[in-house]
């Protein structure tokens, strides 16, 4: 019997669990804790995958928050935009471009000479335009104040064309003719609300 | 003379290093006891950890998604698109509103050539973009050059081209000027002006 084979023989009641308490650890490292560690590795990329799939959800929801919000905001805007800064109706546009122009041209010193007005529907929308064309009179001085006036009045005054010419009146030698074209915007549909 | 060999049939062994190695077979086993134990535990526990966090996960993922169909089904197309039209259309409006003629005129008395006289002015604003189309009279063609290319020196004007240009019965030059316009903050006041 070898030194030991005898010491195995001796100690066997030492020696023989202490190799299986290895042996059994060791089985339980391959077979249970590996495993366990893959398992964990699949479920950590599925709770990856899953936070990103929240992640997405999270914006989509964000985005059709913000796209309810934005419309209520926009629809609200409009809303003040047609029946609070636009005139509400032909008579207060009439108003406003016969009126209100007359007397802004007459502060700023601008003689009258004429005009001509026309409402007309705006291609697919439900707001109608009335238009004048007026002419005036003047020094060029005045013509820059009635445009200043015109566009720091409170009404909604569109100008879009500005026509300048020596004016032909007899005894206004030196001053100036001006054609104004200016609209303003209206709901065809009073008490409507736009579109 | 000494026997060198041992005769004894059960000699004597070094026990200490038997009882070393035994103890150490000892600790090594314990060892991974240990860390086996502790490693079981920690991979369970985040393992339950992590499952449970995806399937919360999951449930708050797919009630967002309802919400945001539910959400969306609530604003439809069509509303939103006569909502952008109507937007459009008073962006449009704003935009022709605040249109400076003030500003505008400014910038005329700053560059237009004493050879040259403005006859009428006309903007066109789409999608925030300006062009203004104007008709001038001039003595000369170089005049009328000129005011073009003084137009373009003040950074606020670009792009001017004549498009139509004749000669009136006065021996004026009369042209058509078309020109893209970028205002900028000017001190331009009511008063001013030639």
């Amino acid at each position: 019997m070898t030194l030991w084979r005898r010491i195995l023989a001796e100690r066997r009641g030492v020696v023989v669990p202490l190799l299986a308490a290895v042996a059994v650890n060791v089985a339980v490292l391959v077979l249970v804790v590996f495993p366990l560690q893959a398992s964990v590795t699949g479920d950590e990329e599925r709770a990856t995958a899953a936070q990103m799939a929240l992640g997405e959800a999270r914006r989509a929801e964000r985005s059709a928050t913000d796209t309810r919000t934005s419309k209520l905001r926009a629809d609200e805007e409009l809303k003040t935009f047609y029946t609070d800064v636009l005139p509400s109706n032909l008579a207060v546009a009439r108003d406003l471009l016969y009126l209100q122009m007359f007397t802004l041209a007459k502060d700023a010193g601008l003689a009258f000479r004429s005009s001509s007005y026309e409402p007309e529907a705006v291609e697919g929308s439900a707001l109608m335009r009335f238009r004048v064309d007026i002419s005036l009179t003047g020094e060029y001085a005045n013509i820059r104040e009635f445009l200043y006036a015109l566009e720091t009045a409170e009404g909604f005054f569109v100008v879009e064309s500005v026509k300048l010419g020596q004016s032909t009146s007899e005894g206004l030698g030196g001053s100036l003719e001006v054609v104004l074209s200016v609209a303003t915007y209206y709901s065809n549909h009073s008490g409507a609300a736009p579109r | 003379m000494m026997l060198r060999g041992n005769l004894a049939t059960r000699p004597f062994y070094n026990e200490r290093v038997v009882a070393l190695l035994l103890g150490l077979l000892a600790v090594v086993a314990v060892v991974l006891t240990l860390t086996n134990a502790t490693r079981l535990m920690q991979l369970s526990s985040r393992r339950s950890a992590l499952r449970a966090q995806t399937s919360a996960d999951a449930d708050a993922a797919a009630r967002l998604r309802q919400n945001a169909v539910s959400v969306q089904s609530s604003v439809d197309a069509s509303t939103l698109n006569a909502l952008a039209g109507s937007a459009r259309e008073a962006n449009g409006l704003i935009d022709a509103r605040t249109f400076s003629w003030t500003t505008f005129f400014s910038y005329i008395e700053d560059t237009i050539p004493m050879g040259v006289r403005l006859t009428a002015v006309s903007p066109e604003i789409e999608k925030g973009n300006i062009t203004v189309t104007m008709l001038v009279m001039g003595r000369r063609v170089e005049d009328v050059a000129t005011f073009m290319t003084a137009l373009e020196n003040t950074g606020a004007f670009y792009d001017a081209r004549p498009t139509v240009a004749d000669r009136t019965d006065d021996g004026l030059e009369r042209v058509t000027v078309i020109v893209g316009y970028l205002p900028v903050a000017k001190d331009a006041s009511a008063g001013g002006g030639r």
